[in-house]
């Protein structure tokens, strides 16, 4: 009878301290209505403590402190790559839609590529960093600032000998930046033979 | 005392006349002072200009009447406060003397340096702003300071010189010349140190334990660097790829509101004109409405008041005094009307100038409701994101930091 009633409070015991372990998927908290709206911005309140479980810790089969750093490592590049996918979707909408918008207005390409030239800055800084470009230059050169984050940004320069414009001046950086931006093949190119023959000109001169 | 009284009054009527004049004369333009040399890469500044304050009084928010007395029209500042940095932004990149330069929503933070504005007045025919530009060390290179001009009416002749130069091309070049002028007071280390200060505020932001120490807050609030981390510290690596993704955010944030300027570019161009014109025939006939009102009031009461010089007998005299008199009142009595009338213009006018504001607001409102729209959504999922990577950043952290556990 002794020995029914340990066996019994034992089973208890082992039932309870069963219950005791910390759930493994805990689903990440959705950001409150009243958080700041974007990035940059300050972190909230409640951080996560050392001792406040997190579904990576002790998830899986790693076992050591490495292993369990790589794998969170590993979920975080997984993380920052899908949300490459989310923003770079969201630039192509961008930019298609406006596509659309500049073909449906008709002339309004031409007016728009002409303010583009006449008034730098109009249409630029499309989803990219400028900074390259600011200080006189090209934006693809290798060395620009990683944390610029360009996604999907094109110059559109067509392959056939367009010079990097690192020694543009001032109208030379504008009508680059109208070729580069048009989105009519036909003014494109017409801006582009513009820059280059202003170019030609600029060092004949 | 009669003649005190007449005195009186047509020195109030000359006054007044007085401001009938106003001077046209075509603004000097001024201009951003350009880039003459490279920038090094390290001491070249970013700029996030946050959208503007539209500026309308807490107290008039309700108050229609007292909204349109002073011309500002809600949703047209609404729009303006997206457009008008825009503008600002343009100026600061064509000089050459900035990095990347954003038009971005209030959340974002940690940029080198902060540009934030209130619009004071805009209509047609003046612009006034008042602006602050603060960096990531917390300094003030700008504070609440006033800018403001009258139109450039030489920018409103023709479509083409529209496009070609804002208006108040002027109150932009200003502000971007203060904004280089603050900035070369900085030496080269400082410039470069502010580049740090503001990454390392972001990484402290994302990853408060790994970047402790870094940066000192002094009682004024400004921040110091203390010392660097490693570059190939796998806490820079990681946040410095999620820096990356930050301006990628920014990047796009500000192409929306790109779009959103592109849009209302000509439509907004073509309000100001419109605008311009109709306030210049409202203040014109307004002015002329109290001119006209007050001189023939003192012709009425010129010819009430006014002595007669005429001897009692001298019947002739007191004829002609008399029929002067009957013309001064009648003479000041059309003038009265008349300035009536030119009220009368003056409301009409400025009912032009509303109606034309209804009609840009109902133009940009579809505009500026998808802009509003796709900027919350996108950030909202980025402040997703950004919780995420704390707690992940977090979680690495305790795995490299805490001791492991006795077996």
């Amino acid at each position: 009878m002794m020995r029914t009633k340990h066996g019994l409070l034992a089973i208890v015991a082992m039932t309870l301290a069963a219950c005791a372990t910390p759930p493994v998927d805990q689903p990440p908290s959705l950001p409150s209505p009243t958080s700041p709206p974007t990035g940059g911005i300050p972190a909230p309140p409640s951080l996560p403590t050392p001792s406040s479980p997190t579904p990576e810790s002790g998830s899986g089969e790693a076992t050591t402190a490495d292993e369990r750093r790589e794998v969170l490592d590993k979920s975080l590049d997984d993380s920052l790559g899908e949300f490459d996918k989310t923003l770079e979707e969201e630039q192509r909408r961008t930019a298609a839609e406006r596509d659309l918008r500049t073909a449906s207005t008709g002339g309004a390409a031409s007016e728009g590529a002409g303010r583009a030239a006449a008034e730098p800055g109009s249409r630029e800084g499309d989803l990219r960093s400028e900074r390259g470009m600011a200080a006189g230059r090209s934006e693809n050169q290798a060395g620009d600032r990683q944390d610029r984050g360009a996604v999907g940004a094109g110059s559109g320069a067509p392959n056939r000998g367009v010079e990097s414009g690192d020694d543009d001046d001032i109208v030379a950086r504008r009508l680059r930046r109208a070729a580069e931006q048009e989105t009519d093949p036909e003014l494109k190119e017409k801006l582009w033979k513009e820059y280059q023959d202003y170019k030609r000109n600029a060092k004949g001169g | 005392m009669k003649r005190m009284i007449v005195a009186v009054v047509l020195g109030f009527a000359a006054l007044l006349s007085g401001c009938v004049v106003k001077e046209t004369r075509p603004l000097t333009k001024l201009e951003a002072v350009q880039a003459k040399v490279q920038i090094p890469e390290a001491e070249l500044l970013d700029v996030a200009l946050r959208h503007f304050d539209p500026g309308v009084p807490a107290n008039l928010v309700n108050d229609e009447e007292a909204l349109d007395k002073r011309r500002i029209y809600p949703d047209v500042r609404s729009a303006e406060s997206r457009l008008l940095p825009m503008r600002l932004r343009t100026t600061l990149e064509t000089s050459g003397q900035w990095g990347a330069v954003r038009a971005v929503p209030e959340a974002v933070q940690f940029v080198d340096v902060i540009v934030t504005g209130r619009i004071i007045e805009s209509t047609g025919s003046r612009l006034e702003l008042a602006i602050t530009a603060t960096d990531a060390s917390g300094r003030i290179w700008i504070k609440d300071r006033v800018y403001s001009s009258d139109a450039d009416l030489g920018a409103y002749k023709t479509d083409a010189s529209l496009r070609a130069r804002d208006p108040f091309q002027n109150v932009y070049s200003q502000i971007a010349n203060d904004l280089v002028t603050a900035r070369d007071e900085l030496t080269a280390v400082e410039k470069r140190e502010l580049r740090h200060i503001a990454q390392l505020r972001f990484a402290q932001d994302l990853d408060p334990r790994s970047f402790d120490g870094y940066l000192q807050k002094s009682a004024d609030g400004r921040y110091r660097l203390t010392r660097l981390p490693a570059t190939d510290d796998p806490a820079v690596v990681r946040i410095t790829k999620i820096r990356e993704r930050d301006a990628a955010v920014i990047d796009t944030l500000d192409g929306y509101t790109q779009e959103f300027s592109d849009q209302l570019f000509d439509p907004y161009g073509s309000f100001r004109r419109t605008s311009r014109e109709a306030i210049e025939r409202e203040d014109k006939a307004r002015t002329q409405a109290m001119t006209r009102t007050a001189l023939g009031a003192a012709a009425v009461l010129g010819s009430i008041f006014a002595g007669s010089n005429c001897a009692s007998t001298d019947y002739n005299c007191r004829r002609i005094d008399s029929a002067v008199r009957t013309a001064g009142a009648v003479g000041g009595v059309a003038a009265v009307m008349s300035g009536i009338q030119k009220f009368s213009d003056a409301k009409v006018a400025a009912q032009e100038v509303k109606e034309l504001a209804t009609s840009f607001s109902s133009e940009a409102a579809a505009q500026t409701i998808e802009v509003e729209g796709r900027t919350l959504k996108l950030a909202g999922t980025a402040e997703e994101q950004y919780r995420e990577w704390r707690r992940l950043l977090a979680a690495i952290y305790r795995e490299e930091n805490l001791p492991a556990p006795n077996p």
